[in-house]
Order: C-alpha cells, then structure tokens, then sequence
C-alpha cells in the first residue's frame, strides 16, 4: 500500500495550518516526523484520516493512487489506514473488546469475528505491552492515565493490523520503561506485518529502539526538510532552528 | 398504610409542591374493565413469546382478569370484576389515590428471614390494570426480583396503574429491576414507596422504554441505620413520547447512603421531565447523599428537563451532591470509532448504549441485566419499542464483581 500527500494545504477554522505539505509512505517504510510545538503534525494526521472538522483547501491525499479526500474516516480505515491519536477520546460505556470486535469485523468486511479468538489476541498484544490485564475489560480509553491510552491505542493497532500505521506521539506520557516496550512492539509490528508505520514525535528518545529508513522536519506547516536516521540525530544535538530553510 | 407513606413523602417534597406544579403534566385515564372487555385470544400467544425471546420463565403472570403464581412466596388476589375509569392525574397523591381505590390486583411478595430468591414477574394490562405490589424483604433475606409491564396488544391501547411498597428488613438485600415495556399508544401511572431498614441494602433499577406518557413518583428512604439505598431510573424516548417521573430519596438516620441516577436518552420529539429531590434529615449524621441526571439528546426537536435538588438538614454529612447535564452525541466519539473502521451509525449507535450501559451496569443479577439491555438495545435498532425483544449475548453490561464487559460477556457465552 502506499500513501501519497500531494501539496497538501489544510485549514481549521479559516486558518490555515497545513502549508502545501507532500509526503510519500509504503508499506515497508519506517518515517519519522519531527517538529515543534504547533508545526501542524497532528492536524496533517488527523486531515489524513478524514477528520471533518478540517477543511482541505487544495492538494490531494492518495491511496494507492486513489484519491481518498471526500472519503470518510471509516472507510480510509478498512482501506488500511489506522491513526493511534495524540490524545485518545474516551467513551464511557463502550468496552475496548466490544469496540474491537465491531471494528476487525468492519475491516475484515465480515461477522465472523470469534470473540474468543480476538480476546487471546488481545491477552498477548496487552501481555507484549506490559498492560494490566483489568485495563482490557474497562470502557474505551476511559480513566486511563496517559500513558495507559497511549499504550491501549497500540493494543488496537496490533489487533487491527493496518497496513499504514500513523502513530501521533506514542512515546508522550510513557516513563523509561514503557517508551521502550512501546518502541520494541512498534519495531516488531513494522517488520513483521510489512506495514508501512508514520510516526510522530518531539524527541529521539524513542527512536534509540527503532529503525527509521526517513527523518522528516515539519515547521510551520510545511516539510522543511527531509533525510534519513542522521537528521533526527542533527536535530538532538542542535534543536530545530537549524532546520529553519523558509 | 400505603397512604399513609405518602403522607411523609408528601412532607418530604413540601417545599418543592409550588415548583414541581409547574412541571406537573396530566395524565388522562379513560378505560373500562370487564372480564369480557379484557379477554384476548392472543394472550397466551404474547406471553410464550416474551418467555421464548427473553429465556425467561416467569414465577407468575398478572392481567386484568387472570393469573397465576409457580411460587409460595408470590401471592395474587384479585379485588374486582369491573372498572371504569374516566380521569386525569397530575401527582403522586392523585395516582395513589387512584389505584388504592381501584385496585383489581393484590401481589404479594414475601421473602422469609434467612431465604434468597430470585423471581421474575409479568404483568399485561389489556385495558386498564390498577394494581397493588407488597414486596418484604425479611430480616437477613435477599430478593433479586425483574419485574415486566407489558400491555396485553401489541398496539391498542392501555393503562398501567401499579402501586408498590417495598421494604427491605434489617441485614436484608433486594435487587429490584423493573422494565415498562408497555405499547407505545398506552399510559402509565405508578407510585412507589420503598423502605430500607438497619443495614439493608435496595436496588432498584427501572427502565422506562413504553407507554406515549409515562408519570411515575418514588418515595426512597434510607430509614434504618447504615442501610443503603440506590435508585437508577431510565428513560428511553423516541417519537412523541413523554415522561414525567418525580423521586424523593431520604436519609433518615445516621450513616446512611441513598443515591438517585436518572439518565435519559431522547430521540424525535421525546420529551422528560425528572424531578429529583434528596432529603437529609437531622438525625442523619455521616449521611452520604448523592442525585445525579444526566440525559442525551438526539434531535432538536427533543425537551429534556432535569431538575435535581436538596435539602440537608444536618451540618455532618460525609458527601452530599446534586448535578444536571444534557450532551448531544460527541463527534470527537464518533470520528474516534469510525477511525477504526466502523460506520457512522453503528458509531452513534455504539455511543447510545455505552450511555445506556452504566443504568445496566447497576442491575446485580446477570440475567436481568442483559434482559434489560436487550429490550434498550432493541428500541434503539428499531427505533421503537419492541414487544417482546430477544435476548442476545451482545449485551452492553458489565460484569459488577471485576468491572470488566469481557468478564461478562464470557460468562454468558459460557467462556469462562
């Protein structure tokens, strides 16, 4: 699968945030998108996935050359698309196991999602994790610390296994230890299912366990700048003001 | 001794009378009873069919002109042969007035000392059943009772007119579920007044998913010391349906806990008015008090009107709280869901029943609680509700012990 972002320009509320951003991932891929505070990361994640309250004022996103803008957020998931969130809504009420259910069986276009079968598979992803087992049981992302929805968002990934995984600051609210279990589930997903993984971040912390092929420096909602792993080690030593070419 | 209950809860919501008379909608009760108005050949029909879809046998049925009981703790007189009633009531006083004097049915319910039992009871109003339900709880007894209303057609119209009185014995428990599952075109007017004693514990659950106009008054007293009472009402609308249920729950000596949920989910041009008043008495030092409404609304053209309030007697309370709010369905939800494949109206659908899922959540027993989620889950499929809903496993509950929906599911799909 491949996702192409053409010249993207976006705006919230008549501002306009996404500059003319044009991005390429595959399946395969490991890319990395860096970037201060209010360059515009999340909302080109969320402009990705179809969020409606973000208008796109020209450009184009593709899936495998179809363009996928007008297309609604559901269907650009069982295209394969899947967006682990920044910061995860929480829905009381509905139960993370039912929730997955509905959605493998919305994916996979069928009902025969055994619930047995998808629970072992939630029991290994969480066990992967270093989630407590409780945390399954409870509401979608409901009382959860942050660290813990951050950690239920790759739980969902693992089940649903997108073919292109867009992963918004995975590592923001986790300590030491959890950075690196997410980072290793992350790094084992993308090279055993073949997915094609974007992900988001401030710091390279996260990025000692994982093995980017592309860096990529957004400013002020536009990509700056573009390399492989070394770039995120220029931005560790120098900040990001060196990426400033505009 | 029904009336003189309501005497006190009366009293209770004295300062309240000018208030909630503004907020007071009529009910008209126009409806005759004969042995012959209310015979149906399809009565048979209806009743295997709610037993069949809900795997329920009930330990008794109650209509207008029949009934029987399959348990010595159920007892059923019948106190009349013919009934017209051409009416309106506005209030509590006025409904219990109504059924104390027209009372075609005497249920009661009786748990000895040290028995538990779980029971399920239906009653079908085919015109017009004003009826009397006694439930004691005994000293150390527990009770885990479903209670179903239905009409007697699936589409003509009815009156439900029952009056309860619930008491819960020192170190006894009860867990009370009521559904009114009663025909859209019908009316019900009920009364309950519930007492808890020394170290008692009371549930009680009820859904209001029928009837075009429900009115409903519950008196809650938390009367013995350390006893605690929990009532989690319902309301389900769609179309022109209205409600107008007032509650008044009381802490009435020290040490008690009495808490009042109401949430409420409004389709069309549904309409709710929820009255909810806490009292804290004097002598109910260390009290916990706690009143809460929340509703959904799904439509402009739907009116949700909650007015929770208190009255705290005593300066030593361990928490005592009121709250009101009303939300629209979440987009951010919405989007949320459908990013992870799934469509925009099971999205909004998903969304309604975990809103439904925390009323289900306080039923204790396993069993009621999917019969109760099933019969919500299949108003909100249908849009209207439904006779005689099936039971699924694809309830919306949560297993109380863990506090996990997995937990639950797998004990009802026989996982675990």
């Amino acid at each position: 699968m491949r996702l192409d972002i053409s010249d993207l320009h976006v705006s919230a509320d008549e501002k306009e945030i996404i500059k003319g951003v044009s991005l390429s991932v595959s399946s395969g891929e490991f890319h990395v998108l860096m970037g201060p505070n209010g360059s515009g990361k999340t909302t080109l994640t969320m402009a990705i996935m179809g969020y409606s309250k973000l208008k796109i004022k020209s450009g184009d996103i593709k899936i495998d050359g179809r363009s996928i803008i007008g297309m609604s957020a559901d269907k650009r998931a069982q295209l394969g698309l899947f967006l682990q969130m920044q910061n995860p809504t929480e829905i009381e009420g509905v139960g993370l196991v039912n929730f997955l259910v509905s959605a493998k069986s919305a994916i996979e276009q069928n009902n025969k999602t055994q619930f047995r079968d998808l629970m072992n598979e939630i029991k290994q992803a969480a066990s992967k994790l270093n989630m407590q087992d409780e945390i399954i049981g409870r509401s979608l992302n409901y009382g959860l610390s942050g660290g813990e929805k951050k950690k239920s968002e790759i739980l969902q990934m693992l089940v649903l296994k997108p073919k292109i995984a867009i992963l918004d600051e995975p590592d923001s609210g986790l300590d030491i230890d959890a950075v690196k279990d997410v980072a290793n589930v992350i790094d084992s997903f993308s090279k055993e299912s073949g997915a094609g993984i974007l992900l988001i971040t401030h710091y390279t912390r996260i990025l000692k366990y994982l093995h980017p092929g592309f860096v990529h420096v957004m400013i002020d909602g536009k990509i700056v700048r573009s390399g492989g792993p070394e770039l995120a080690e220029e931005i560790e030593k120098n900040g990001y003001l060196i990426s400033k070419t505009y | 001794m029904q009336m003189e209950i309501l005497k006190e809860y009366e009293e209770v919501i004295e300062r309240q009378r000018e208030l909630y008379k503004r907020y007071e909608l009529k009910a008209e009760i126009n409806a005759e009873y004969t042995e012959q108005s209310a015979q149906n050949d399809e009565e048979g029909k209806l009743i295997n069919n709610i037993e069949k879809n809900s795997c329920l046998n009930f330990d008794a049925v109650i209509t207008e002109n029949k009934h029987y009981s399959k348990s010595n703790a159920i007892k059923i007189e019948q106190n009349q042969r013919k009934l017209a009633i051409k009416t309106e009531v506005s209030n509590a006083e006025d409904m219990a007035k109504l059924i104390h004097n027209n009372a075609l049915k005497q249920v009661t319910i009786e748990v000895m000392e040290g028995v538990h039992l779980e029971l399920s009871i239906l009653l079908l109003s085919h015109k017009i059943l004003p009826v009397s339900i006694i439930v004691n709880v005994h000293n150390n007894a527990s009770l885990s009772l479903l209670e179903w209303f239905a009409s007697g057609t699936e589409r003509g119209s009815s009156a439900m007119l029952p009056m309860q009185q619930i008491t819960v014995g020192k170190e006894a428990r009860a867990d009370i579920s009521i559904l009114h599952n009663e025909n859209e075109s019908s009316v019900l007017a009920g009364v309950s007044i519930v007492k808890a004693y020394e170290n008692a514990e009371l549930k009680l659950a009820t859904a209001f998913v029928g009837n075009a106009m429900t009115k409903s008054a519950l008196f809650a007293s938390a009367f013995g010391k350390n006893s605690t009472l929990q009532v989690n009402e319902l309301a389900f609308g769609t179309g022109s349906q209205v409600f107008d249920t007032s509650t008044a729950i009381v802490n009435s000596t020290e040490e008690t806990t009495a808490e009042d949920r109401a949430r409420c989910v409004l389709f069309d041009n549904a309409h709710y008015i929820g009255k909810g008043f806490a009292k804290v008495k004097k002598e109910a030092t260390s009290a916990y008090s706690y009143v809460e409404h929340r509703g959904l609304q799904i439509g402009s053209n739907t009116k949700y009107v909650p007015m929770p309030d208190m009255s705290i007697d005593t300066r030593n309370v361990k928490f005592a709280s009121h709250s009101a709010s009303s939300m629209p369905i979440d987009a951010n939800a919405i989007f949320y869901m459908m990013s992870r494949g799934i469509g925009e109206e099971e999205a909004k659908m998903a969304f309604v029943e975990g809103f439904l899922s925390k009323h289900i959540s306080q039923i204790s027993s396993g069993r009621f609680k999917e019969i109760v989620a099933s019969a919500l889950i299949s108003k909100l499929r249908e849009g209207k509700t439904v006779y005689a809903p099936v039971t699924s496993t694809k309830g919306i509950w949560y297993d109380k012990e863990t506090n996990s929906s997995a937990a639950a599911k797998m004990k009802t799909t026989g996982i675990v």
